[in-house]
């Protein structure tokens, strides 16, 4: 299990340039949170087009409120937190819930250039683990998420979600717990 | 055999109280569903965010620069600020129904009594400056001075800035 990270804080000098005004530093924040971010967003809504308009409108949003943002704490959770209330919104707005096709996720998740990584699993095992945890429900796709794929920990995963830190293990547990039955299911079909 | 809640299992496992572990090693089951779980933990580690759109800052700065700056939203709320206590102040004279109402006349009496009270101090230093004022000005040099040499031996050495970006 991760260990609890001191919090540390970066960005601080790019947020207060971009508060002045400075919009290349606002630039550099962007380019430094946008992968979790468009990650989180995905995980989430599962549509490559609605994840990318998502996280524009998240950095436009944290843009817009750069003066309401407290500097005493991190502010890739801070972005994180707008992007995930976005896509709940969105979520909630859809009609269609939790009907697409699964198999779309094979190719989006993760991408091509991340498989050359050496964290990264083999192609086969990685798009059957994708297709399992797609089919979770949204708090668990976002917890399991946010822990191994994000490495955040319980703390900073609590301040994402809103939610108390000491609930975060057992939201994991039994994510992981339906992950698990997933696979096993999926496995016994394949066999 | 009794297996165990898994989540209750598992709360033992990760606290290292080894509470369970007796029953682990003599229950094929529950051992195999614990390497399942550790399995599986081992490979969602090994995912990975999937990179975003290459235009996806493009696109961001694009919306963003058609927005007011930051500064000037600060800017904005300031002046609202104002004008709300602007308002508010007018709206009180107002209600008080008097060519200053009560609230000016507080104000006033407020004025007078710490003018009183700096004139009352102006007239005390000057008293003490023309009695003592070369010993004073050793003795708050010297004070001054035994401050700064005691600041400076307090005060921690200038730290280093790590930025550590994830």
């Amino acid at each position: 299990m991760l260990a609890e990270r001191t919090p540390t804080l970066p960005y601080r000098a790019e947020v207060r340039a971009a508060r002045r005004g400075d919009r290349s530093a606002f630039e550099t924040l962007v380019r430094s949170v946008q992968r979790p971010v468009y990650g989180l967003c995905l995980r989430l809504l599962r549509v490559e087009a609605e994840a990318s308009e998502v996280a524009q409108e998240t950095f436009l949003r944290a843009y817009q409120n750069l003066h309401r943002y407290d500097d005493g704490k991190p502010f890739d959770l801070w972005v994180m937190a707008i992007a995930r209330n976005l896509c709940l919104d969105l979520l909630r707005r859809r009609s269609r819930m939790l009907t697409d096709n699964v198999d779309d996720m094979h190719e989006v998740l993760p991408s091509g250039e991340v498989s050359q990584e050496d964290s990264v699993i083999a192609g086969e095992e990685r798009r059957s683990l994708e297709s399992a945890l797609s089919t979770l429900s949204v708090d668990d796709r976002e917890v399991l998420s946010l822990y191994y794929v994000q490495k955040r920990t319980t703390k900073e995963i609590a301040v994402v979600m809103g939610v108390a830190p000491g609930t975060i293990m057992a939201r994991l547990f039994r994510a992981r717990e339906k992950l698990r039955k997933r696979m096993t299911a999926n496995s016994e079909e394949a066999a | 055999m009794d297996c165990p809640d898994f989540e209750t299992l598992f709360a033992a496992q990760l606290e290292g109280t080894g509470e369970y572990a007796e029953h682990v090693a003599g229950c094929p089951d529950c051992a195999a569903i614990l390497e399942e779980h550790r399995q599986l933990e081992k490979d969602l580690f090994r995912l990975a965010d999937p990179l975003p759109p290459a235009d996806l800052v493009a696109r961001v700065m694009q919306r963003v620069a058609a927005e007011p700056l930051p500064v000037r939203a600060e800017m904005r709320v300031g002046l609202s600020i104002l004008a709300a206590t602007l308002m508010a102040a007018v709206l009180s004279f107002v209600a008080t129904r008097g060519p200053i109402g009560l609230l000016g006349a507080s104000a006033a009496r407020a004025v007078v009594a710490w003018k009183t009270a700096l004139w009352g101090l102006n007239n005390a230093v000057q008293v003490v400056w023309s009695t003592t004022a070369i010993p004073l000005t050793v003795s708050l040099t010297l004070l001054l001075f035994l401050s700064l040499v005691g600041l400076r031996r307090v005060a921690p050495p200038r730290a280093v800035e790590i930025e550590v970006h994830p």
